[in-house]
């Protein structure tokens, strides 16, 4: 038996964790410097707020019913998912971090101890509840893919347990028929509509298909195993990894700027500054890059038409993980892409081609006494920097221009809330 | 009758490890087996870390009494006990949080009471607007002004 856990709501459930006024009240979550939606409280859902609405535009709709808006916060977020992944492994045999608000349970080996897996995973839901004040829903079945739609439905039903078992045949089926195919794990936009072409609108149609079948309409082996794993034989175990987390295939950072930016040399800072941080994240899972990417982005709700992006790929001549090394190819795929006297609003970094550190192809020519050293150094910055605060040590190439104390690239967080479980300063205070 | 002996001189220097501790000459110290761990105060006031949070008290309602709760302490709150009688406890009142004792009175009566007697006790009628956030299990004061005090917010 697979399980998947899922926070509702996640972000606005972690605000309303530390400010129990917002429950039953429409709340939204923007996403860095204010941008968009990012997490909506089902009051806002019924409001008709969506997903990813630029904050700008739906503002007189968020004031006319007095909808909370907060800022993400992002330490907050984190911890809180590390206190429901901890409770999680402390439970299941086994779990899978899938994303910040989701995580995978395996289950087998635990039928003949815990009796019926509905009480547990109930049990399960009102611990987590208990101890972090999110709220969860959890979907149980033979395969990943079935527990992804139970949870899905048992989502749906409001007032419901907030617990879904798809432990038989009857009740897989009946599953599969309230689940559109295209909110199938695994069936984008695309196939959705394929599929809804040939005449398959719900899972349960689908489910009914061939091997042979999905493997000559979904794209070969993955969808032969989507099939399988509706009909209930599972074919993905989970992803392991050593510490519970799972190693991300790429890494990313990427934001929008609190203020357009057009010069070369703010630009090239904000893309150091960024590279920094994904190099920071890269080394910690162990990890080193071998593809890099940079991103400039212009205001995509100007006068201007698209494409409003423009990218450079680089690919690196050995895998690297160094800081150093990783901002000397930022600044020239930067250099690419840049064109003067154009207003940017955002610029990313993305590593690709991920390799663990020290197993990577070593240049011929390349002293590898000097790549040891380089290592240390690195791992010497990161603990300065855990230590003292982020970027207390960073790269000059990561500080903005002579004369300006401000960060111009840091986007703005007008409603943000405390990092209530992770700096002293922050702590919650309670009138006593 | 005379044997030269040559003897091998080592030119350049000779270099000899030199290790940086001291010989034991005397007595072992009698404390070496008895060596244990350094105090953690973490496994005290944090025993599940993943249920338990700090907070702050703003004000002196529950000042002067058994709590020992004084404006500006430092609360250590596990999320996951079940509350009981007499615990004190970080309460939702109609959305606010609140830190107070919870004692049960005659019957099914529940009040959150304040240690501090100048403050109102507050009658729990509609148990739909009340909820105990987390029980309070130890609290930190500072007797000389040091960090704690340091990181107390203003806002």
């Amino acid at each position: 038996m697979y399980g998947l856990v899922d926070c509702n709501n996640f972000y606005v459930s972690c605000e309303r964790a530390f400010q129990p006024r917002l429950l039953g009240r429409p709340v939204v979550v923007l996403s860095n410097n204010d941008g968009c939606i990012i997490s909506r409280s089902q009051e806002a859902k019924d409001l008709g707020l969506k997903m990813g609405e630029p904050y700008f535009q739906v503002k007189p709709v968020l004031l006319r019913h007095g909808v909370q808006v907060c800022s993400s916060n992002y330490a907050l977020y984190g911890d809180m998912s590390r206190r429901v992944m901890h409770y999680l492994a402390s439970v299941a045999p086994e779990i899978e971090i899938y994303s910040i608000d989701e995580c995978f349970l395996d289950l087998h080996g635990l039928e003949p101890y815990c009796g019926e897996f509905t009480q547990l995973a109930a049990e399960w839901r009102r611990q987590i509840g208990r101890r972090t004040h999110i709220p969860v829903c959890i979907g149980l079945a033979p395969t990943k893919t079935l527990a992804k739609l139970a949870n899905r439905l048992a989502k749906k039903q409001p007032g419901g347990s907030g617990v879904l078992c798809l432990d038989s045949p009857e009740r897989r089926q009946w599953a599969l028929e309230h689940t559109p195919v295209e909110d199938v794990w695994g069936i984008g936009g695309q196939y959705g509509r394929k599929l809804h072409e040939q005449g398959i609108r719900t899972a349960a149609e689908l489910a009914a298909q061939s091997e042979s079948w999905a493997r000559k309409q979904l794209g070969g082996v993955v969808g032969a195993r989507l099939v399988r794993e509706l009909q209930g034989r599972p074919c993905q175990g989970l992803l392991p990894s050593e510490d519970g987390s799972l190693s991300r295939k790429s890494i990313a950072c990427t934001r929008s700027f609190g203020e357009p930016l057009s010069d070369f040399a703010d630009l090239s800072a904000a893309v150091a500054h960024f590279t920094s941080r994904a190099a920071e994240k890269l080394r910690r899972q162990g990890s080193a890059a071998s593809v890099l990417t940079v991103l400039l982005s212009k205001n995509r709700f100007g006068p201007e038409p698209p494409p409003h992006s423009r990218t450079a790929v680089l690919t690196l001549p050995t895998a690297t993980s160094d800081t150093g090394e990783l901002l000397r190819h930022a600044r020239a795929g930067l250099r690419r892409i840049w064109e003067p006297g154009t207003v940017y609003k955002k610029a990313g970094v993305l590593l690709d081609g991920l390799e663990t550190a020290g197993q990577q192809q070593l240049l011929l020519f390349e002293p590898n006494e000097q790549a040891e050293r380089r290592a240390q150094l690195m791992a010497d910055l990161d603990k300065i920097n855990q230590r003292f605060g982020a970027g207390a040590v960073r790269f000059a190439a990561a500080l903005p221009q002579k004369g300006t104390y401000v960060l111009p690239w840091v986007g703005q967080s007008q409603f943000q809330t405390p990092a209530y479980t992770t700096v002293w300063e922050d702590l919650l205070c309670i009138r006593g | 009758m005379c044997e030269v002996l040559f003897v091998p001189v080592v030119r350049g220097p000779l270099l000899l490890t030199f290790f940086d501790s001291c010989v034991p000459a005397g007595f072992p110290s009698p404390a070496d087996d008895h060596q244990g761990m350094k105090l953690d105060l973490n496994q005290l006031l944090l025993p599940n870390p993943d249920s338990s949070y700090l907070v702050r008290v703003m004000g002196d309602s529950m000042t002067g009494g058994e709590s020992g709760i004084r404006d500006g302490a430092l609360l250590a709150v596990d999320c996951h006990l079940e509350a009981r009688p007499d615990d004190v406890v970080i309460a939702v009142v109609e959305g606010q949080f609140t830190v107070k004792r919870l004692v049960k009175r005659k019957g099914e009566n529940w009040f959150l009471v304040p240690d501090n007697p100048s403050y109102p006790e507050i009658p729990i009628n509609e148990p739909d607007l009340f909820d105990v956030w987390g029980v309070v299990t130890h609290v930190l004061t500072e007797t000389r002004r040091g960090r704690l005090s340091a990181h107390v917010r203003v806002s």
